[in-house]
């Protein structure tokens, strides 16, 4: 019985907790891209970002995400690769080391999907960004993902000689799925 | 076995060892050329090129096998001592295992590297293992590697074939004669 009464207790207490913590942090995350080169696909991902995120499906308004990405953190087919992505012509890291994404509106468009409006910031310029998300229920755990794609040109990514899309296309297509942990 | 065997190679087998030839010639010397140059999209592109013509070598290599393994070559001179004949057996043998891992390790390399191959931007070429930096730097040293090999063994090929032609003027490379 007393075991039982503890176990009550334990449960009313991580209750409280929960839903004290309104705001969820991210357990993990992904962030990977895939560019075309040549008419093939490369595929590239960022070891660091941070994701501050809220999501209420009643209550959308008050839901947010706020992104941050650590350029330099790219992980990509080679260290050539990577040196010349973070060097001026593409990403240009010594004066933009971060991209940023913060959300403006989220509208339900079907059951779990949603859409995310917001402002993405990467080289210095900024653009409204529609970002598709799925909510997926499983293991007791929530996580949100999607796709969607970018023109590496509006950004700046990737000028001189590299901004004909011959060799490598303008479109970059974005993958990303965060783990909500409430 | 000897007066079973053709005095000479079939067509195809003539033909697809001297479009191999040309073909092993061009992608080494554009491996050469390619993996010395800065990052820029003509480096991008040449090694796309570089895939293509790997990629057909590889298809090529295969029909070699098959074709080799379906059509008796012509037999070794006799006046070769029994020792030459096994080294020339095993030298033979290593140049296809060399043209079939060649391509082979430069597909893993790319593979691991996260960049697909779009074959003449037509036929997809799907990845062997997922992206792997480490795996693909192993894959990078191991096809150059084989490379100075494949070459190491293409001299000797070669010397041994004029060999053949400037001293024993035994006409063995009119087998092989297009």
């Amino acid at each position: 019985m007393k075991s039982i009464f503890y176990l009550v207790v334990l449960m009313s207490f991580s209750f409280v907790f929960m839903s004290q913590s309104r705001a969820e942090t991210v357990g993990s995350g992904q962030i990977a891209f895939t560019g075309t080169q040549m008419g093939a696909l490369v595929q590239g991902n960022f070891r660091q970002f941070s994701a501050d995120l809220h999501f209420d499906p009643q209550d959308l308004p008050h839901s947010y995400a706020h992104i941050t990405i650590d350029l330099g953190s790219i992980d990509l087919a080679s260290e050539e690769a990577e040196d010349e992505i973070k060097g001026k012509h593409w990403f240009n890291i010594k004066s933009f080391p971060q991209a940023h994404f913060d959300s403006s509106d989220i509208r339900i468009v079907g059951p779990n999907q949603y859409v995310v409006w917001g402002l993405f910031q990467l080289k210095g310029v900024r653009k409204p960004l529609r970002i598709p998300l799925k909510m997926s229920y499983d293991h007791g755990g929530r996580s949100a993902q999607g796709r969607f794609t970018l023109k590496r040109n509006e950004f700046g990514v990737g000028d001189g000689t590299w901004s004909a899309t011959d060799t490598v296309a303008d479109e970059v297509t974005v993958d990303y799925r965060f783990t909500l942990v409430p | 076995m000897s007066s079973h065997s053709p005095a000479k190679f079939t067509p195809v087998a003539i033909g697809l060892h001297w479009i191999m030839a040309a073909g092993l010639a061009t992608a080494f010397g554009v491996g050469q050329y390619m993996s010395g140059l800065e990052l820029s999209p003509w480096k991008l592109k040449i090694y796309t090129w570089h895939k293509w013509l790997g990629v057909t070598l590889f298809f090529l290599v295969w029909m070699r096998l098959a074709w080799r393994s379906t059509h008796r070559p012509p037999a070794l001179p006799e006046t070769m001592n029994r020792r030459l004949q096994k080294l020339t057996e095993i030298a033979h043998r290593a140049l296809y295992v060399l043209m079939v891992l060649i391509p082979l390790t430069g597909w893993l390399h790319s593979s691991a590297a996260g960049v697909s191959v779009v074959y003449f931007n037509l036929l997809p070429i799907p990845n062997l293992v997922p992206k792997d930096k480490a795996l693909s730097h192993l894959f990078e040293t191991l096809h150059q590697a084989l490379n100075w090999t494949l070459l190491a063994l293409v001299l000797g090929h070669v010397a041994a074939a004029f060999k053949h032609q400037f001293v024993d003027r035994d006409q063995l490379m009119a087998r092989m004669r297009p």
